[in-house]
């Protein structure tokens, strides 16, 4: 029960505290991601994004302590993305149960990433926005903060659970050449959850909300000529803000979230299974420009999707195998309005889904496998009003993962995962089709002090029309205790 | 339990009822807008009330990188720009010979308008007037303030340029020099005036169509400064700001001086690197602490850098102001687009050049 606690806490460690804390990034669904995750066999915290699930069924206080080192080479890139990142991180995670019916974990990370030679972006992730904040310098810029994770859970009977998430975070970044762009975001984040679970835990319902609030504020300034600065509209056409000493940007956006899951074992039959999970959840996006005193309004994003995710699995307890059939539905809506005029500057509409087939088996006690095969389309509507420009294609994706677990002794295990993805992706990537190749191997081993673990991470982006990559290379230390 | 049921029921009714808080889609797409411009003349003194065929209307926008969008009107003076982004424009009309009545007949002259155009609905129709230019003159051509590329706040090479654009030789004696504060005539901020008798003075003549440069400090920046990669020679102006209550004021003994005259004020006759109101007077009113008689100004411009800039100076004065998008320490300077040419309104007569000229006129881009 202890390897398995610990082996639990080690891929948490690499998790939670690199994914689930997302304090400066919660845009609700997200481009394409370099981190490799596994969602298809995701606990049940991770597929409900409930906290009222979190840690259910583990009654052990426990830490775990984590640092990760990444490196993201840019050989293939956009206009606006650096050539190099390189990120540090370092986390502790806290687990601990107060009473009988009280649970609290903890969170502080503290990250730094630097972006290399990076063209005019004064964003940190450019294309993920649609008023993103440029100049006409190469630089450098380096972010860096802390960020804090709470959640409280208490049952309020033996089978009902509340508990209440809050994420805090703080993020600086700063331009290393004039217009020496300076950076603050901040984040606010709450989450509050129910859930009920039955006695013997075969049955899981619940229900959270989520709020949030971030504020970032840009300021661009020169030294000799006043600040140039320029505002992107899309991604096609872009404001030149007027020169002046210093030139700022402030976006403030707000959200919600709301969602609703619930899984059962042995439904009808004993080793079937289905859960099910239903998010739905806006935001809205206030973006000023100009200078301190006198800011313009340049316009309003807003952003709404449904997100339906549902898995039916069947388990054969004897051969400790399972198979599950995974159905995905995202539907993302944007549009965004003038802020002078009551006209749309551009919309953006995507309904995706993906199939996926997957399977643990553990053919002998010391090996678990899971595998699994997934096949997506995305019918993907994006229009600039402005720009006159019209973006309106079906794009598909396939992916095909490994994982492998391996008990070498009764005090370490080996971890090793392999993934190829085929995606499409869109237009800004200048590119009709990536192979995405992703690995990492891990080990953990149990001593005296506590358990500690390792993992690498590599992958590889090929885009189909061009000779150069995109590589990412990580490394993780944790230690659990 | 109803209480347990109710809980779930109301988070969620909540948040979904958190997002009609949030703005609403408008029903209309960026790009679906037309403007229509009627071009005219009207001129009670000449008898002219027409519209304006074969004029050449331009519309530009500083809020995109967008190009201007040029267009020639119709035989009714007509012009429609279609399918625009929503934007604030500014629209500029330029017919090159247009015959003004004369004592001597007719003298083909240039008529020159602009204005600002604010839509308020998908299709804007507006009239655009254009002017044919102010009597001639001295005026004030040119205008050199932000202050050569340096990185030390260097900007003592501010000068200005008149420009006689009559045929005859006009005086500069007893002219004022004003740098006007943001409330319009009322506001002088500083005052320095030429030497001699105001209006009836003939000591310092200015000959026809020849510019006049006044320095801040006549002093050959250039070289002395900036070792001749940058900033202008004024060793040669024709005047020189002096203010004799500061004792650190630069004074060229070979350049004659503009002084100033009013009382408490200890500084050169600097201006705003981007924003300001610059104004000349004949100098007949001699009360200048009420500020400054309207009858007796000569020419006035107002420049500043915000495309959002409130205007300071009265309308009468100038229409509109120059130097949008200039930037502190370019090198930059304003100049007329053609010598002398004056419509009222400094929008459309001066243009940002790349370097200044001092004492002579750019050529314009073809």
């Amino acid at each position: 029960m202890k390897i398995k606690l610990f082996s639990i806490g080690s891929l948490l460690c690499i998790l939670v505290l690199t994914s689930l804390l997302h304090a400066y990034d919660n845009h609700l669904f997200q481009d394409l991601r370099f981190k490799y995750k596994n969602n298809d066999l995701a606990t049940c915290y991770e597929y409900s994004r409930n906290p009222a699930v979190f840690n259910i069924g583990i009654d052990q206080d426990y830490n775990l302590y984590c640092s990760n080192n990444g490196l993201l080479q840019n050989n293939y890139k956009r206009l606006f993305d650096p050539s190099m990142n390189r990120s540090y991180g370092i986390s502790f995670f806290s687990n601990k149960i107060l009473d009988r019916k009280s649970t609290l974990a903890t969170a502080v990370v503290f990250d730094w990433s630097k972006h290399y030679e990076e063209y005019g972006s004064l964003e940190k992730y450019f294309y993920e926005n649609y008023f993103s904040f440029t100049d006409s310098t190469t630089g450098n810029t380096t972010y860096y903060g802390p960020r804090l994770w709470i959640l409280y859970k208490r049952d309020i009977t033996d089978r009902l659970v509340s508990a209440l998430q809050i994420e805090y975070g703080i993020e600086r970044g700063l331009k290393d050449v004039y217009t020496e762009c300076m950076t603050i975001y901040r984040n606010v984040d709450v989450k509050l959850g129910l859930a009920y679970h039955s006695s013997d835990g075969s049955f899981v319902s619940g229900i959270y909300g989520r709020i949030f609030d971030h504020q970032g504020k840009y300021e661009a300034v020169d030294d000799l000529l006043d600040a140039v600065n320029f505002t992107y509209i899309g991604y096609h056409v872009y404001r030149p803000e007027n020169p002046r000493s210093s030139n700022n940007k402030s976006d403030w956006t707000t959200g919600y979230e709301t969602g609703i899951h619930f899984r059962k074992n042995d439904l009808l039959l004993k080793g079937f299974g289905l859960r099910s999970a239903l998010f739905l959840g806006a935001t809205e996006n206030t973006i000023k420009t100009g200078s301190s005193s006198q800011p313009v309004l340049i316009g309003y994003w807003i952003r709404k999707a449904v997100n339906l995710e549902n898995r039916l699995s069947y388990r054969i307890e004897a051969i400790r195998s399972e198979i599950g059939l995974i159905y995905n539905y995202n539907e993302t809506t944007d549009w965004a309005k003038h802020g002078q005029f009551e006209v749309n500057l551009l919309d953006y509409s995507s309904s995706t889904y993906d199939f996926s087939l997957d399977l643990k088996i553990s053919p002998f006690r010391i090996l678990t496998l899971k595998a699994g095969y997934n096949i997506g389309s995305g019918d993907i509507d994006y229009a600039e009003y402005t720009a006159d420009f019209v973006f309106d294609e079906i794009l598909e994706k396939s992916r095909l993962f490994i994982d492998w677990e391996i008990q070498l002794n009764r005090i370490s295990n080996l971890y090793f995962g392999y993934e190829n993805i085929v995606q499409e992706p869109l237009f800004y990537w200048g590119t009709p089709e990536f192979n995405i190749k992703n690995v990492y191997l891990a080990w953990d081993r149990l001593f005296v002090i506590g358990r500690i673990g390792f993992r690498i991470d590599i992958g590889v982006w090929d885009p189909s029309d061009s000779n150069k990559n995109i590589e990412y290379y990580g490394i993780s230390l944790s230690f659990s205790k | 339990m109803v209480k347990k049921t109710i809980i779930p029921i109301f988070l969620i009714a909540l948040l979904i009822n958190y997002s009609s808080c949030f703005k609403e889609q408008p029903n209309f797409n960026d790009g679906n807008l037309d403007v229509c411009i009627y071009v005219k003349i009207e001129s009670e003194f000449y008898g002219i009330n027409e519209y304006l065929d074969s004029t050449e209307v331009t519309l530009s926008t500083i809020e995109y990188d967008i190009p201007d969008i040029v267009a020639t009107t119709d035989s009714n003076g007509f012009v429609r720009f279609n399918g625009l982004s929503w934007a604030n424009y500014y629209v500029t009309g330029l017919r090159k010979q247009y015959p003004v009545p004369t004592d001597y007949g007719f003298e083909n002259t240039e008529l020159r308008g602009g204005q600002e155009v604010v839509p308020d609905n998908e299709v804007y129709v507006d009239t655009l007037y254009l002017t044919g230019p102010q009597p001639p003159g001295i005026k004030l051509n040119e205008l050199y303030t932000c202050g050569p590329p340096n990185n030390f706040y260097y900007y003592s090479d501010q000068y200005f340029e008149l420009y006689n654009s009559s045929d005859d030789t006009l005086y500069l004696d007893g002219i004022q020099f004003c740098r006007m504060g943001s409330t319009g005539l009322v506001n002088v901020t500083y005052i320095f005036q030429f030497p001699g008798e105001p209006v009836i003075g003939r000591e310092h003549p200015i000959l026809p169509k020849t510019f006049v440069v006044c320095a801040r400090t006549a002093f050959n920046h250039r070289k002395f400064v900036f070792q001749n990669r940058t900033s202008v020679d004024l060793s040669g102006a024709d005047w020189e700001f002096v203010n004799e209550s500061d004792p650190m004021d630069y004074d060229n003994p070979d350049v004659p001086n503009i002084g100033n005259i009013l009382d408490g004020h200890y500084r050169d006759f600097s201006v705003n690197l981007l924003t300001d109101v610059v104004l000349i007077a004949d100098g007949s009113d001699e009360n200048y602490l009420d500020g400054i008689d309207i009858n007796s100004v000569i020419d006035c411009v107002e420049y500043s850098s915000s495309p959002t800039h409130i205007k300071e100076i009265e309308e009468e004065l100038d229409y509109g102001y120059t130097g949008i998008g200039m930037m502190t320490y370019s090198g930059k300077s304003r100049e007329r687009k053609t010598a002398g040419f004056d419509t009222n309104n400094s929008t459309i007569d001066f243009e940002i050049i790349s370097k200044p000229t001092v004492g002579y006129q750019h050529e314009r881009d073809k």
